[in-house]
């Protein structure tokens, strides 16, 4: 899978939805692609996708609201604002 | 990997990892798109729902899916009827609040002829699961939110468990009139829901101590008087503080005029000689009482909060089929919940009178959904008798309550005196 199309589904399993539902499907997600061989790189970003899933929620709602497609700088830069919640939490 | 986006529903390879959800209460789970195959049902594919669409109340996963993952129904906690498919032969905690009661499963058939010696054979051909989290293994969440509603049917003193639900209805004597006061019983109901699953269900309920959420010893079964119920004795601490080093031991009581009873040991049912049984029943006299809750108010909340409630499992053996090495056996669960009961006989002008106190901890919306039941005519919530100290059923020994206020007035008088007593 081209990390395009991988773009195109991750915007799909979290349009419209919620941080808890989003953290599922990405693993599950994440669990898929690494069992068809997928590079273990785009796995990983997606696991990182899945424990940022309040970020991955608010941009999907963004994504939404602008009727916008998601692109990959917005994604990094939710993990980042992922890791930086989850490191303050720790 | 086949990857298939239309809309919320998004496939990949075999797995929906998410389903479109409509906006009534239902959903709709394909089996095929575009010639290819879903097999999977992805954690989380269902697992949300919007403020206007409608809580999930029926699902129907059509044959040919597989696996359905765990968190797979997140939010939907009001499905009552389930249908999975015979393809189903994995089932995760896919949801934890469904009322799902019965369950069709795939074994083995020397872990048929197993289960067959473990369980308590009924006279009228029901087999009681000995330990469903074994056999059945752990959809025991999806119990959780499961609301109690019984019958009870009272004649002349005898307690008798009446459960009718959608037709369905289910007979059992749970105990000997006691004028003792409050006790404990378990009570049961059978939902006529239908559930599907394969070899690799997890824990349905049943002898689940998970269902206390909180350890629990193996139940007995063991041999009292006309009496099935259930029990539950606090074994260290206090378990109302919610200290999970509580323990629980639940016993539970089959009645002798029902059939074959043994006792069961800490993990499989045991024939036990006449000497054994005896010993047992010596110990549940001197005993056995102790072990019940007498006051109500140490009970943690609602008894049918889930808290409290457990269910029994049961099966047919002529709902049994054989496929293949295979049996595909039904199992029916009934719901069984802990409730206390102060049933007083009241002798007043010379006739006896039976005053049923108001069970003390269940919600209004749960005591509208009792009745005691005198052969066609029914006690409903309607007439319950309420006053100042009081608030329950009053009535005569064929069952028929009481509406005369004076005269009820006159026997809770009397009640109140002897409850001093009592």
């Amino acid at each position: 899978m081209t990390e395009e199309r991988l773009l195109v589904f991750v915007e799909h399993l979290i349009r419209n939805s919620r941080n808890g539902g989003i953290h599922h499907r990405l693993q599950e997600l994440a669990a898929l692609l690494e069992r068809d061989g997928v590079e273990e790189e785009l796995v990983a970003k997606v696991r990182e996708m899945a424990d940022c899933d309040h970020e991955m929620a608010e941009l999907g709602q963004e994504s939404v609201k602008k009727k916008e497609s998601l692109s990959w700088p917005a994604v990094e830069k939710a993990i980042r604002q992922g890791r930086q919640r989850l490191a303050q939490r720790c | 990997m086949w990857e298939y986006i239309n809309g919320e529903t998004v496939v990949l390879g075999d797995t929906l990892l998410r389903g479109a959800r409509g906006k009534d209460d239902s959903i709709s789970i394909p089996a095929w798109i575009d010639g290819h195959a879903i097999r999977r049902i992805g954690s989380g594919a269902f697992s949300e729902r919007t403020d206007d669409q409608g809580i999930l109340t029926e699902l129907t996963v059509p044959e040919g899916i597989c696996e359905i993952a765990s968190d797979a129904f997140v939010n939907d906690t009001d499905i009552g009827h389930l249908v999975l498919p015979e393809s189903l032969s994995r089932a995760e905690n896919f949801r934890s609040n469904w009322k799902i009661l019965d369950v069709r499963r795939r074994m083995r058939r020397e872990d048929y002829e197993r289960l067959l010696a473990d369980s308590l054979h009924f006279w009228d051909g029901r087999y009681l699961l000995a330990s469903p989290h074994r056999e059945i293994a752990s959809l025991d969440q999806i119990y959780r939110d499961v609301n109690v509603c019984p019958v009870r049917y009272i004649e002349r003193g005898m307690y008798r468990l009446y459960v009718e639900y959608a037709g369905e209805s289910f007979q059992e004597n749970t105990s000997r009139f006691s004028s003792r006061g409050p006790k404990c019983y378990g009570i049961t109901e059978m939902l006529p829901l239908t559930k599907e699953s394969g070899t690799d269900n997890s824990r349905i309920a049943g002898e689940d101590p998970d269902i206390l959420h909180m350890p629990c010893e193996p139940s007995e079964v063991c041999r009292t008087e006309d009496v099935l119920g259930i029990g539950f004795c606090p074994i260290r601490g206090d378990y109302r503080k919610g200290d999970p080093r509580d323990r629980m031991r639940r016993q539970s009581y089959i009645s002798r005029g029902i059939g074959e009873v043994i006792r069961r040991g800490a993990y499989r049912m045991q024939p036990v000689d006449a000497a054994a049984q005896k010993n047992h029943d010596d110990q549940i006299r001197c005993n056995g009482i102790k072990w019940f809750y007498e006051n109500p108010d140490t009970l943690p909340g609602n008894p049918y909060d889930i808290k409290s409630a457990v269910s029994l499992g049961f099966f047919r053996k002529e709902e049994t089929r054989f496929a293949g090495n295979d049996a595909v056996v039904h199992f029916c669960f009934y719901k069984a919940a802990v409730f206390w009961m102060g049933l007083t006989e009241v002798v007043y002008a010379g006739r006896q009178y039976f005053v049923a106190a108001q069970q003390h901890m269940l919600k209004d919306q749960s005591v509208a959904a009792w009745s005691i039941r005198d052969g066609e005519s029914w006690i409903a919530a309607d007439d319950i008798f309420q006053t100042e100290g009081f608030r329950g059923w009053v009535f005569d020994a064929q069952g028929k309550a009481l509406r005369d206020a004076g005269q009820v007035e006159a026997i809770l008088r009397k009640y109140h005196f002897l409850s001093l007593f009592s």
